[in-house]
């Protein structure tokens, strides 16, 4: 009932895909440690859904994309194909920082809304 | 001399978590020991990845200081939600909740609650909202003394039904199936509306407004659909009669439909219709009746009207769809359905005291302190 549950709920969301987001373009930094896990979650997350088998985070998570970075169905394609080629070019490292930022700004907004700091 | 602030700000948050652990483990409660395990164990998530990112933070910043922020933000956030909700409770909630905790225990066995259920803390500072990474419930200060808004407790005790928790938990893949397909359905539905749109060169305010549609819907307005429709299914007419008193409180237009901006929940008065469609399926309909003439006259009383652009964006098909969707999803996953005349447990309590409410509002309060107080008895006996 209460709009806070919902407001709180879309935060934990979006610091879920935020920090996924952040951490796959961790990975793609060369860093001692690579973190091919969280690549490859977050390419799921751009997977293409059917209908009995949905996955509801990607679901959730293609929606933002369409509807706050206007992705099409061949832009979805690409980005997951090249994280699971791990030829991580400079388009794919600007979109995800595009996409690791939109998430930031909303994810930022949200907290504060909810009271935070 | 940034890269100094950013290096002092992760160690400050390494030792605020030191802090809120030192303070979790020590609390004394015993009726608050679910939070205090969900503290201790995500204060040592949190420790994990401060210290992961201590040891990187060089390296990252060098390449990329944006990242380093926002992984230290993320950071940050993390320990300050789990001060605010998971330690605030277990400094500051009073003895008192042990009964409203009671309460909903008592529901989640009435109704066959499938997990955990959760706790109940009165130390909201505005209405009803459940805190899902905690399982913990927050209620104003005096809730426990008062029957009225007790049934938006069925709604709130939907939401960890999505918690991520419990995404692997067989006993609920039905219930998951039934709400993903439904958050599929709505988002095809409304991309091709959009795909329609975009071939006939449609004006742009239209698109923005499908947009703003699907990013609600999907998986917000559903959610919460689900939710007042659990409440319906389990409890019956009293949470639509709290719904209508709610409302009462509130001055926002029930009708309005976002044409710009994403909103996190539905509009009320689609709500009360999903309600109310929800009561005849289970085959009140003279509650439904009853219900519908009060909030027809609510509505009429504040001047707000439908328009078209609500009409769109509800259409009673589609609130039907959502109606059998999630009724499918509860009988799937055994909960037990609310059936006129069969109420028992807290359900009757909560109807009954909506009934008594309609037979006499004025002398309602006197039978509402008569009857917490039998509550509070029958409770004690039961966990006794």
């Amino acid at each position: 009932m209460s709009g806070n549950t919902r407001l709180s709920v879309v935060a934990d969301r979006l610091d879920e895909y935020g920090l996924l987001a952040a951490k796959a373009r961790r990975a793609t930094l060369s860093l001692t440690t690579p973190d091919t896990k969280s690549v490859s979650a977050f390419a799921d997350l751009l997977e293409p859904q059917e209908r009995d088998n949905v996955a509801l985070d990607a679901v959730v998570f293609q929606v933002f994309l369409r509807t706050r970075l206007g992705f099409k169905d061949a832009d979805l394609r690409e980005l997951r194909q090249s994280l699971l080629d791990d030829s991580i070019s400079e388009k794919t490292s600007e979109r995800l920082k595009c996409i690791a930022e939109s998430l930031e700004r909303e994810r930022s907004a949200a907290r504060h809304r909810l009271g935070g700091a | 001399m940034v890269f100094d602030l950013f290096l002092g700000a992760l160690l400050q948050v390494k030792k605020r978590a030191l802090h809120l652990q030192e303070v979790a483990v020590t609390n004394p409660r015993s009726d608050l020991r679910d939070i205090q395990r969900q503290c201790i164990e995500k204060l040592k998530q949190a420790l994990a990845e401060i210290d992961g990112l201590i040891v990187e933070t060089e390296t990252i910043w060098r390449q990329d200081p944006s990242l380093a922020l926002d992984l230290y933000r993320h950071l940050s956030d993390q320990v300050f939600i789990i001060e605010r909700n998971g330690v605030f409770s277990l400094i500051h909630s009073p003895e008192s909740d042990a009964f409203l905790t009671k309460l909903i225990q008592q529901i989640c066995r009435d109704i066959g609650f499938p997990v955990l259920a959760p706790t109940v803390s009165q130390t909201s500072r505005t209405h009803y909202r459940f805190e899902r990474q905690f399982n913990l419930m927050f209620v104003p200060p005096l809730e426990s003394r008062f029957l009225l808004h007790l049934p938006d407790l069925y709604h709130e005790l939907c939401h960890p039904l999505f918690s991520k928790e419990y995404k692997q938990l067989p006993s609920l893949q039905p219930f998951r199936t039934q709400f993903s397909n439904m958050v599929l359905d709505r988002t095809q539905a409304l991309t091709q509306q959009m795909q329609m749109l975009d071939r006939r060169e449609g004006p742009a305010e239209e698109m923005l407004r499908l947009n703003t549609w699907l990013a609600s819907w999907a998986p917000d307005w559903l959610e919460e659909f689900y939710c007042d429709l659990f409440a319906v299914f389990t409890l019956g007419p009293a949470y639509a009669w709290a719904n209508c008193y709610l409302c009462l409180k509130l001055r926002e237009n029930p009708f309005a439909t976002p044409s710009e901006v994403k909103v996190e929940h539905p509009p009320n008065a689609a709500r009360m219709s999903i309600m109310l469609m929800g009561l005849r399926r289970l085959g009140f309909d003279d509650a439904a009746d009853g219900c519908s003439a009060l909030w027809a006259n609510q509505v009429q009383t504040t001047g707000y009207s439908e328009d078209m652009a609500f009409g769109q964006c509800f259409p009673d098909t589609v609130l039907e769809d959502v109606v059998s969707n999630a009724f499918k999803a509860f009988e799937d996953i055994g909960l037990r359905r609310s059936e006129p005349g069969k109420h028992a447990g807290v359900a009757l309590c909560l109807n009954q005291a909506w009934d008594s409410f309609w037979t006499d509002p004025e002398g309602f309060g006197e039978w509402e302190t008569k009857a917490v107080t039998h509550l509070q008895k029958e409770l004690a006996g039961a966990a006794s």
